[in-house]
């Protein structure tokens, strides 16, 4: 068994038990060290978990002071301090569970930990959301409270007007009960006091009781929609009263039973984690130090052993292997110096020497084998020689028929380069054939294409001599349509300026009816005159009318004294004959002047009648004057009406105007445009030229007709170079860096 | 020119109305229908109207139980939307419920609700600053008076925050600098009314008063003060009448020289605004909780101008 192995076996094998030893010192090295390295990611673990709860600490800390704090100080900057613990606590869930991973009862307590945080979070919006309303409870208590003693103080003021004394007195007991409620909600208000908010709300009672038997005392509307408004302001008063002390309670309630309890809790469930973690931290210690000792202890033995085993092994091997190569050293020394015939020994071993021993044999065998194999060599070497001269001849020949091709070739591409399109390549040899149909198919559809261009060119510049002319025209026409809008622009002037005449004619024709107006107005005012002057005179008539009524009284008067008289002469006797005479003549006078007053009354009622006529007529007049003065007014108001819309019409004319105006500048630009055209149609047709000319150097079976075409055309007059005042450049002239373009690319080809 | 410039117009009109794929219907209740609130609500009218709405005005009365009523009768009907004018500001959280149980976007105009700073959603609050009324007739009449003289507060119901925010603030504006030589010498509600408005400058002067500025929360009781102060042969010329809302008597009375202030306060202005809210609310659209239209002040410098627009 040992005999059949290899020399490699061997030592391998030899080795087998060194490696042993190596790889059991090499597995108790590597598991010392993973050992100590994992009880120190174990340290590492339990700080970064000490850290973590650490961290939750501080950030409970910051939650719970922002929670004291609020209810002394409500803030915005609090409820974020707040926010940012709580999201710092619940947002690390992930990490902070991965530290723990497998610690069931840390995972378990941190759950209820979250959930405690979370509880807390939402009990504290909440208590914020109900100090928000508080405040705003705030604002309409104090809002309602001291307006509801404004409406009372009202309502007093005017029963001590009206001396309604007891509904005075009713007014001041509710006044004194208000003033009351509003100090104990004060008191509520600013220290939460909920005895205050009893009494405030039992003061309040009284006062809306006293209120209700104030209104029956009133009698007045005006006092009635006063006391219904205080009823009202003291309702809400206590409805918002009664709110807030809603508000206060629930945020208190929500203090004690969440916060107050949570906090603490919480506090101290991370304490407990904390400790926990301390103590793991502190085992950890004297662990890794026996491990690390054991390790080092147990690497020192296995290396003296290996060492050991070492020496041993190679002592054995190195003699087996020295001694046989020494015998095959002997034998290949013989057969190097020729000796063929020596005996080769330890052929019949296995391992690597007998092979080489069995090689030696071959060695012996193959000198012999050598001379024969030489000569069969020079043999085939000749042969190969002959054969490669035959095939150079023929590749000579072949480069010849190339030549004579591509001088063919060459010359024809020498006259398509001088532009004769004509050119064709007769015969070849049949292996060019190809090329030369090729080329020839080629010089034929070029040669087509640049007759067609030839064509195509003359046609264009047919079609442009005919632009030329067309936008000579329009420029023609244009030019008119300018001149025609320039006589509408004139004829427009002229009538505006005639309507603007008629407007101010109609003013001065508006001005003369206002004098019109004023002269009858004028008349108007002569005729009440008269008529006063027809009553004065009438009123004159009936005084003097009076005076003669006087007089005749007295003539009435002197007659009757006159026949006393008579009588009194006649009883006098002869004595009072003188006397009867002279009554009588006083008696005929008193009758005279009596007739005669009579008549004067007559004559006077006469004229007054006639003076009654006199002021009916002036009075008629007068009317018909004023009729006048009304419908000379109202031509007066037509006149200017008519004025006003020659005026407007004078407006709407100088609009028409302006826009006729706007039409010839319009037109003047269209004027420019059209010489751009022209000018473009120009450009366009030398081009064309230019290519014609181009194309000619070509020469083409159909070479005549693109020779004789490049003949300038007679360029259009300048057409149009009036000089135009609002000429403005619009057109883009897009047409002159092209053609340049085209020329390079014709040079190219 | 002047053509493109309508068709301009035409277009910005024709896009600012929005487009109805059926015709809505807006309930809208109203506290009262006194002069003001006739405004409103017929301002509410014509722009629901020209915007193809079907409008349902219903007026409590000044009774809140009877709005409170006639706020479910709406719900009940399935209107689209609603606008409320409360009688009783205090009851804005219930009002606010009724809405929001419903689904029902809700405009509250004119009068201000308590829960004004904590509406649901879906709800806005339409009004003009009462604060502004005040301070701008208390303003102007100080300046008329030259910053000295005696002055009477006239004051609407003093259940209404408008009456109460009015009051407060044209007080405030008497004690501040340059207005320091006003002394308020009377200070009493009248009940919004023009009857006793007149009521109480009766009182007033019967009671000897002889102030050189009547100042009002609003153009009814001022104009009721007018009327005993002429009654009473008083030279107009000589005391100076400031109302707010710049209503069509009032206005003419500043015209007759009767009344020196009034301040506009926009009815068609609210009226669009809140129906606008309204059938933004309605479209599914967002609106600022709060909508203020500006008062404005009117002095027979600028009467003019405000003439027909009440």
């Amino acid at each position: 068994m040992w005999n059949k192995l290899g020399i490699r076996s061997r030592i391998s094998l030899g080795f087998v038990p060194l490696l042993l030893l190596m790889v059991f010192l090499s597995v108790n090295a590597v598991r010392g060290v993973e050992g100590v390295s994992n009880l120190f990611a174990s340290y590492r673990h339990a700080a970064d978990q000490s850290l973590a709860i650490g961290d939750y600490s501080e950030a409970l800390n910051t939650i719970r002071a922002a929670a004291d704090h609020i209810g002394s100080a409500p803030g915005g900057a609090d409820v974020t301090a707040f926010d940012a613990g709580v999201s710092k606590i619940l947002a690390d869930k992930g990490r902070v569970d991965d530290l723990f991973a497998g610690e069931t009862a840390v995972l378990d307590q941190l759950k209820t930990v979250r959930q405690d945080v979370s509880t807390f979070s939402d009990a504290f919006h909440q208590i914020v959301d109900l100090d928000k309303e508080r405040q705003s409870l705030i604002s309409k208590v104090t809002d309602f409270g001291p307006w509801t003693e404004i409406a009372l103080a009202d309502i007093m003021r005017s029963s001590w007007r009206g001396f309604d004394i007891a509904a005075l007195y009713q007014g001041a007991q509710t006044y004194a009960a208000i003033s009351k409620s509003l100090y104990y909600s004060e008191r509520f208000v600013q220290a939460g006091d909920i005895d205050a908010y009893a009494q405030a709300q039992a003061e309040l009672a009284k006062a809306i009781a006293g209120q209700e038997a104030l209104a029956k005392m009133l009698k007045t509307d005006i006092q009635l929609g006063r006391s219904k408004s205080a009823l009202q302001l003291m309702k809400n008063y206590s409805a918002r009263l009664a709110d807030m002390k809603d508000v206060v309670a629930k945020s208190n309630n929500l203090r004690e039973s969440v916060l107050d309890v949570l906090g603490p809790q919480l506090q101290s469930t991370f304490a407990k984690l904390q400790s926990g973690i301390v103590e793991r931290q502190r085992a950890l210690g004297p662990q890794a130090e026996a491990m690390a000792s054991s390790t080092a202890t147990s690497t020192l033995v296995i290396c003296g052993l290996v060492v050991l085993a070492g020496l041993v092994l190679a002592y054995a091997l190195g003699r087996l292997i020295s001694r046989a190569v020494q015998q095959l050293a002997e034998v290949t020394q013989q057969i190097a110096s020729g000796n063929n015939d020596v005996a080769v020994e330890g052929v019949e071993h296995k391992h690597e020497l007998g092979a080489m021993a069995r090689s030696l044999r071959i060695f012996q065998e193959n000198g012999r084998a050598k001379l024969a194999a030489e000569a069969e060599a020079e043999r085939s070497r000749r042969a190969a020689e002959a054969d490669r001269t035959s095939r150079e001849a023929e590749k000579a020949a072949e480069a010849r028929k190339l030549e004579a091709a591509f001088r063919q070739l060459s010359k024809a591409l020498q006259r398509l380069s001088q532009g004769d399109l004509t050119v064709r390549v007769d015969q070849l040899d049949p292996a060019y054939a190809e090329i030369r149909d090729q080329f020839n198919t080629s010089v034929e559809s070029l040669e087509a294409t640049l007759g067609s261009v030839v064509t195509s060119t003359s046609s264009i510049r047919g079609g442009l001599k005919e632009i030329s002319i067309a936008s000579h025209d329009l420029a023609q026409r244009t030019q008119q349509q300018a001149a025609s809008i320039e006589e509408t622009v004139a004829a427009l002037t002229e009538v505006s300026n005639g309507v603007n005449r008629t407007a101010e004619s109609a003013g001065s024709a508006r001005q003369s009816a206002e004098m019109a107006r004023k002269n009858a107005a004028k008349g108007g005012e002569i005729v009440s005159r008269a008529v006063a002057a027809m009553s004065q005179i009438e009123a004159s008539s009936q005084q003097i009318t009076q005076i003669i009524s006087v007089i005749d009284e007295i003539a009435f008067q002197t007659n009757l004294l006159a026949l006393n008289a008579g009588v009194e002469a006649a009883r006098a006797g002869e004595a009072g004959k003188g006397f009867a005479v002279v009554a009588q003549e006083v008696r005929a006078l008193a009758q005279r002047s009596a007739e005669a007053a009579k008549e004067i009354k007559d004559l006077i009622s006469a004229s007054s009648s006639q003076v009654q006529r006199g002021v009916e007529l002036v009075t008629a007049s007068g009317k018909s004057l004023d009729e006048i003065v009304a419908q000379v007014g109202g031509m007066s108001q037509i006149v200017s009406q008519i004025a006003e819309s020659a005026r407007e019409q004078a407006l709407s004319l100088k609009e028409v105007s302006a826009a006729a105006d706007q039409m010839d500048q319009v037109t003047q630009q269209n004027a420019a445009m059209v010489e751009e055209t022209t000018a473009a149609a120009q450009n366009l047709n030398s081009e064309t030229e230019d290519l014609a000319a181009a194309v000619g150097r070509f020469t083409t079976r159909a070479a005549g007709g693109a020779r004789t075409a490049a003949v300038p055309a007679a360029r259009p007059a300048a057409a149009a170079r009036k000089a135009v005042p609002q000429m403005r450049a619009t057109g883009r002239g897009g047409a002159a860096p092209r053609p340049a373009q085209a020329e390079e690319s014709w040079e190219e080809f | 020119m002047n053509k493109l410039g309508i068709l301009g117009i035409a277009a910005i009109a024709a896009v600012a109305v929005p487009s109805l794929a059926s015709a809505k219907t807006i309930g809208v209740a109203m506290a009262s229908l006194d002069a003001y609130k006739t405004l409103l609500a017929n301002g509410i009218k014509s722009r629901g109207e020209s915007l193809g709405l079907t409008v349902r005005v219903e007026n409590a009365d000044k009774d809140s139980d009877r709005q409170i009523a006639a706020l479910k009768d709406f719900v009940k009907s399935g209107v689209d939307a609603i606008i409320v004018n409360p009688v009783n500001g205090d009851r804005g959280v219930e009002i606010s419920k009724i809405a929001t149980d419903a689904g029902i976007p809700l405009i509250y105009v004119n009068s201000e609700p308590i829960n004004v700073d904590r509406l649901p959603p879906k709800q806005a609050f339409v009004a003009s600053k009462e604060a502004e009324a005040g301070t701008l007739e208390a303003k102007q009449v100080c300046q008329d008076l030259g910053g000295k003289g005696k002055v009477a507060v006239m004051m609407g119901e003093l259940l209404h925050p408008a009456a109460r925010r009015r009051t407060e603030y044209t007080l405030k504006t008497l004690q501040s600098d340059g207005c320091k030589g006003i002394q308020v010498i009377e200070q009493q509600s009248a009940n919004w009314s023009r009857d006793e408005g007149a009521e109480l400058m009766r009182e007033w002067l019967a009671a000897g008063e002889r102030p050189d500025a009547i100042i009002s929360n609003n153009d009814e009781m001022a104009l009721g003060a007018i009327r005993s102060l002429k009654e009473a042969g008083i030279d107009m010329s000589r005391v100076k009448v400031a109302g707010v809302d710049a209503t069509k008597d009032a206005l003419a009375a500043m015209k007759r020289g009767d009344m020196a202030v009034t301040v506009f306060q926009n009815a068609a202005g609210q009226a669009s605004a809140a129906v606008d809210a309204a059938m933004k609310f309605a479209g599914g659209e967002d609106v600022p909780s709060k909508i203020y239209v500006p008062f404005e002040l009117v002095t027979p410098a600028n009467v003019a101008q405000y003439a027909g627009k009440n």
